[in-house]
C-alpha cells in the first residue's frame, strides 16, 4: 500500500463516519439561527482533502501529506472547518517519506495538531474542538512509544469521548441546551473513522467521493508567486525540473552570482525552482542539461512594476478594483450583491448564511483582482476564520475586516477608500463596525432555549448583534419588537435589507414600522434577496 | 515700495467666482464664462442668472455645458481698464478645472499692467480670494505684500462642497479622483473639497444630518485656534442651505467672519448641479 493509497483510505474512513453523522452534528448547533452548519462544514472540508488527493494521485510520498494539507486549507469552510484544517496541517507536518505509522508518530502528530489548532484562533475557547484535540493528544503522550497501535488508538478515542462529553459543562450555551460541542464531536467522529481504517477494517468506500471526476487541467502544485519585494533583476523565472540525482546544491551556487530571491523546493527527483535574474536563458540552459523542464514561467517584473505604477497614477474613470486596494465581500442575495458592487466592492463571493464559502473560493475571487491590497468582508461570524486563512495563503496583502452581517459589511464599505492601502482601510472600516448594530429576523430551524426565551422550530425570531431578543408567530410582529429595542441605540441611519417572498408583510409595511418605531432615523430599504432571513437591519 | 489702492489697482475675475451685487459697486470686474445649451451660448450671470438656469434644468432636455471666456473678452477688459489703472490683478478659476486662465494669459501678453493669478480654487473659494484682495486694496497694501497674500491663499484656501448628486460633477469631468466616489445608494452623501487647484473626495457620509455635521467638521479640522477665519457660503438652488451652513459653521467657530453668501454662479451650477451648497475658508 502506497502512502497515497493509505491517505485515500484514511480520508474515506473519515468521510464515511462524517456522512453518517452529519445531520446529528448539525443538530448539535445550539443556536436556532440557520447558519453554516458544523457537520456540513466539516464534511465539505474533508471532501476537499479527498478531491486534492485525487488530483495529486501518483505523486511521491512527501507529496501526499502536502496534498492533504493543501486540500484542507483550501477547502476549509466555517470556523470548524478552518480549525480542522489547522489540525490536519499540524498532523501532516510530522509525516516523513517512507515513515511508518507508530504510536510515536501519532503522539507527535497530535502534539503538532494541538499547537496548530490553538494558534489558529486568536482567543482559544475551551469546550470546543481545541479542547478535544488537546485531550486526545495528552492521552497519547502518556503512552510508551512501543505501545501497540490499536491500544494507542483506543486510548485516544476514549480520551476524545470524555473530552466531548465534558464540553457540555465548559460552555454556558452548551450547558443550557444540554448538548455537546458540535465541532468537538465532529472531530471525534473523524478520528473514529481514521482509527477504523488504521485498525485494519476495510475502508468503506465513500461513493460520493469515488464518483467525483478529476477536474481537467487543475494544477497539482500551486505555482510559486513572485514575491512583492523589489528585485534588482528583471525577470522572475520559475520552472519545475524533474530527473534523477538533481544537484540542488550545485544549482544554488550556479544561481547565486546571476540572480536573487532564489527558492528551490523539492528533492533529487523533482525541484521547483524560482529565481529573479536578468538572464533566464542561462538558467534554463543549465537546467535542461540536468533534467526535464516543465511549468516554465518567465515574467518581466519591470513591466509589472510599470503597469502597477500606471495603475496607481491613473486618476478617475477606473473600474472598482483598479485602485490600490480592492474589497472582496461574501454576500448572499442578488439585491445585496448589486448593492455591494454599487458602493465599490470589486469582488463578490456568493454565500454566507446559506453556505459558508471556502478559503479557495475566496482566493479565486481575490486572485482575479488587479489590486495588490485586498480587504475582505466576511459578513458572517462563521466565515471570518476562513477569510483569515485565505489571507495567509496569498502573496497579496489581505486584511480581514471582521464584519458579522451584511448590514455591518455595508457600514464598513462606506468608509472604503481605494487609494489607501489595505491596513489603513481595515482600520477605519473596523472602527465603523463598532458603531453599527445589526438586527436579523429569521425563522428558527430547531427548538431551543436561549436565556429566558424559549424558541420553537418554525417560530419567527429576532436577534440584535447575535443575541436573541424577540420571538413571535409573524415577521411583522417580531420586526416591531426588534425596532423597538433598536430605539435604545438611538440610530441615525437605518438600512433594511428585505427578502419578503412568502412573508406576511411587504416593503411598505416595513417602511411604516420604521416610521412608527424609529421616526428620527433616516431609513433606506433595499430588496436584498438573501435566503433564510426575511429582514436584515443595520443601525448606526 | 509700491502702495496699491483702489485708485491705482483693479481686480478682474471670472464668473466662476460666484459674484455678488456688492462687487460691482466696489469696482470688481467680472468676465463671464458661457453656459451652453446645445448651440445657444449665454453669458454666465447677465444672460443666464442662476435662478433661470435651474428653471431651465427643470424643463428637462439636454443638459448644458460650459465654455471659457474668449481671449477677446479679456483683451477688451484689459484694454479698457489699462487706461484707468496702473495695476490689474486678474484672478481666476484653477487651470486644472478650466481653460479660462489660458484665455486671460494670452490676452495679457505684452501688457505689463496685468498680473494673472491662478486662485488654485473655484466658486466661492475663488470669490473669497477676490473679496479679500479687494478689501486689502481698499485698505491699501504693498505690491509684494499682496502677492504674498495671494500665494498664501493658493496654499491654504479650502472649499467644501455638499452636492446633492455626483452626476453633474462626473459628467463635467471636473471631479478627478472623486470619480470613484459613490453617492446616492444607501443615503450616502459625498463631500467634495477643492484645494491646490483640484477637486477631490473629502468624505462619504451616511445620512443627511451627519453629512451637514461633517461640513462643520471640515472647518474644525482645517482651522487652528488662533487663526482669523474668513468664510464665504453659496448654494445652487438649495433653499435654506446658506442659513443652515452659516449656523453650523458659526457653531464650530463663532469667530469666523462670513464675507458673503449667495448663489453659486451658473457655470459652477452646471458642474455641481442643483441642490448643492458649498463654503470656502481661508485662515489668516
Amino acid at each position: 500500500m502506497t502512502a497515497h493509497d493509505l491517505a485515500v483510505a484514511l480520508v474515506d474512513g473519515a468521510l464515511v463516519e462524517l456522512e453518517a453523522e452529519r445531520s446529528l452534528i448539525n443538530d448539535l448547533n445550539v443556536y436556532p439561527v440557520p447558519d453554516g452548519d458544523t457537520g456540513t462544514n466539516l464534511l465539505l472540508t474533508v471532501r476537499a482533502i479527498r478531491e486534492e488527493l485525487e488530483r495529486s494521485a501518483g505523486s511521491l510520498d512527501d507529496g501526499v501529506a502536502a496534498a492533504v494539507t493543501r486540500g484542507s486549507l483550501m477547502g476549509a469552510r466555517g470556523n470548524s472547518g478552518v480549525i480542522l484544517s489547522q489540525i490536519v496541517r499540524g498532523a501532516c507536518s510530522v509525516c516523513r517519506p517512507g515513515g511508518v505509522l507508530t504510536t510515536a508518530t501519532l503522539k507527535e502528530a497530535f502534539a503538532e495538531a494541538t499547537s496548530a489548532a490553538y494558534r489558529a484562533v486568536k482567543k482559544p475557547v475551551e469546550g470546543t474542538m481545541l479542547t478535544v484535540t488537546r485531550e486526545m493528544s495528552a492521552a497519547a503522550s502518556h503512552l510508551p512509544d512501543d505501545t501497540p497501535l490499536p491500544d494507542t488508538l483506543d486510548a485516544i478515542l476514549a480520551a476524545g469521548r470524555i473530552a466531548v462529553e465534558r464540553t457540555t459543562q465548559q460552555l454556558a450555551a452548551l450547558r443550557q441546551a444540554g448538548v455537546v460541542d458540535a465541532g468537538g464531536y465532529g472531530l471525534l467522529v473523524i478520528c473514529r473513522g481514521l482509527a477504523t481504517v488504521l485498525n485494519g477494517a476495510p475502508a468503506a468506500i465513500s461513493r460520493a467521493a469515488r464518483q467525483r471526476p478529476r477536474p481537467e487541467g487543475a494544477p497539482a502544485v500551486r505555482s510559486l508567486e513572485e514575491p512583492s519585494e523589489l528585485s534588482r533583476y528583471r525577470y522572475c523565472t520559475s520552472f519545475l525540473l524533474t530527473g534523477s540525482g538533481l544537484p540542488k546544491g550545485e544549482l544554488e551556487s550556479f544561481l547565486a552570482p546571476i540572480g536573487d530571491s532564489a527558492l528551490l523546493v523539492g528533492d533529487a527527483e523533482m525541484l521547483k525552482v524560482h529565481v529573479h535574474t536578468d538572464d533566464p536563458g542561462a538558467v534554463l540552459t543549465w537546467a535542461v542539461r540536468h533534467g526535464g523542464l516543465s511549468e516554465v514561467e518567465i515574467n518581466d517584473m519591470h513591466a509589472q512594476t510599470r503597469e502597477r505604477d500606471a495603475r496607481l497614477r491613473s486618476a478617475g474613470g477606473s473600474p472598482p478594483g483598479a485602485g490600490r486596494t480592492a474589497v472582496v465581500a461574501v454576500v448572499a442575495g442578488a439585491g445585496n450583491q448589486a448593492l455591494f458592487r454599487e458602493i465599490g466592492c470589486a469582488g463578490i463571493v456568493d454565500g454566507g448564511q446559506s453556505m459558508n464559502p471556502s478559503a479557495a473560493q475566496l482566493l479565486e475571487v481575490i486572485d482575479r483582482l488587479p489590486s495588490d491590497d485586498v480587504v475582505v468582508l466576511p459578513n458572517n461570524g462563521n466565515v471570518i476564520l476562513t477569510a483569515e486563512q485565505a489571507a495567509t495563503m496569498s502573496t497579496r496583502t489581505i486584511v480581514v475586516v471582521p464584519s458579522k452581517s451584511m448590514p455591518a459589511g455595508l457600514t464598513a464599505m462606506v468608509e472604503f477608500d481605494p487609494d489607501k492601502d489595505a491596513v489603513a482601510n481595515a482600520a477605519v472600516m473596523t472602527q465603523a463596525l463598532a458603531r453599527a448594530h445589526c438586527a436579523e429576523i429569521t425563522v428558527a430551524v430547531r427548538d431551543s432555549i436561549i436565556g429566558d426565551l424559549s424558541v420553537k422550530k418554525d417560530q419567527v425570531i429576532g436577534l440584535i448583534d447575535g443575541t436573541l431578543v424577540a420571538t413571535g408567530e409573524d415577521v411583522g410582529g417580531v420586526l416591531d419588537d426588534v425596532l423597538g429595542r433598536l430605539e435604545a441605540h438611538d440610530p441615525e441611519v437605518v438600512t433594511v435589507l428585505t427578502s419578503l417572498n412568502g412573508a406576511s408583510i411587504t416593503d411598505d409595511d416595513v417602511a411604516a414600522a420604521l416610521a412608527r418605531r424609529l421616526p428620527q432615523a433616516e431609513a433606506v430599504i433595499q430588496a436584498g434577496g438573501q435566503p433564510l432571513y426575511p429582514i436584515l437591519i443595520g443601525a448606526e | 515700495m509700491t502702495l496699491l489702492t483702489t485708485e491705482n489697482t483693479v481686480v478682474v475675475t471670472d464668473s466662476t467666482a460666484d459674484p455678488n451685487d456688492r462687487w460691482t459697486a466696489r469696482g470688481i470686474t467680472v468676465v463671464p464664462l458661457k453656459v451652453v445649451f446645445g448651440t445657444e451660448l449665454y453669458d454666465d450671470g447677465t444672460e443666464m442668472p442662476p435662478p433661470r438656469l435651474y428653471e431651465r434644468l427643470k424643463q428637462g432636455g439636454d443638459l448644458p455645458t460650459s465654455s471659457q471666456p474668449s481671449v477677446a473678452q479679456f483683451a477688451e477688459v484689459y484694454d479698457r481698464l489699462g487706461g484707468e489703472y496702473e495695476h490689474i490683478f486678474s484672478i481666476h478659476i484653477s487651470q486644472e478645472l478650466s481653460g479660462t486662465i489660458q484665455s486671460a494669459t494670452t490676452a495679457a501678453e505684452g501688457n505689463d499692467k496685468v498680473e494673472i493669478w491662478d486662485s488654485r480654487n473655484v466658486c466661492c473659494g475663488l470669490g473669497l480670494l477676490v473679496d479679500r484682495v479687494q478689501t486689502k486694496l481698499e485698505e491699501g497694501i504693498e505690491l509684494e505684500e499682496l502677492r504674498s497674500y495671494i500665494r498664501h491663499f493658493q496654499d491654504r484656501g479650502r472649499m467644501a462642497i455638499l452636492p446633492a448628486t455626483l452626476e453633474y460633477l462626473r459628467r463635467g469631468g471636473r471631479i478627478g479622483r472623486a470619480q470613484e466616489m459613490v453617492g446616492g445608494v444607501l443615503g450616502i452623501r459625498p463631500i467634495i473639497q477643492a484645494y491646490d487647484g483640484v477637486i477631490s473626495p473629502y468624505a462619504k457620509i451616511r445620512g443627511e444630518r451627519r453629512a451637514w455635521e461633517a461640513m462643520g467638521q471640515y472647518l474644525a479640522e482645517y482651522a487652528g485656534p488662533k487663526d482669523t477665519l474668513y468664510v464665504s457660503i453659496v448654494q445652487a438652488d438649495s433653499p435654506g442651505a446658506v442659513e443652515k451652513l452659516r449656523d453650523i459653521l458659526l457653531g464650530v467657530r463663532p469667530d469666523a467672519r462670513i464675507l458673503f453668501t449667495g448663489w453659486a454662479g451658473s457655470v459652477v451650477g452646471v458642474h455641481i448641479g442643483p441642490g448643492a451648497c458649498a463654503y470656502s475658508v481661508i485662515a489668516e
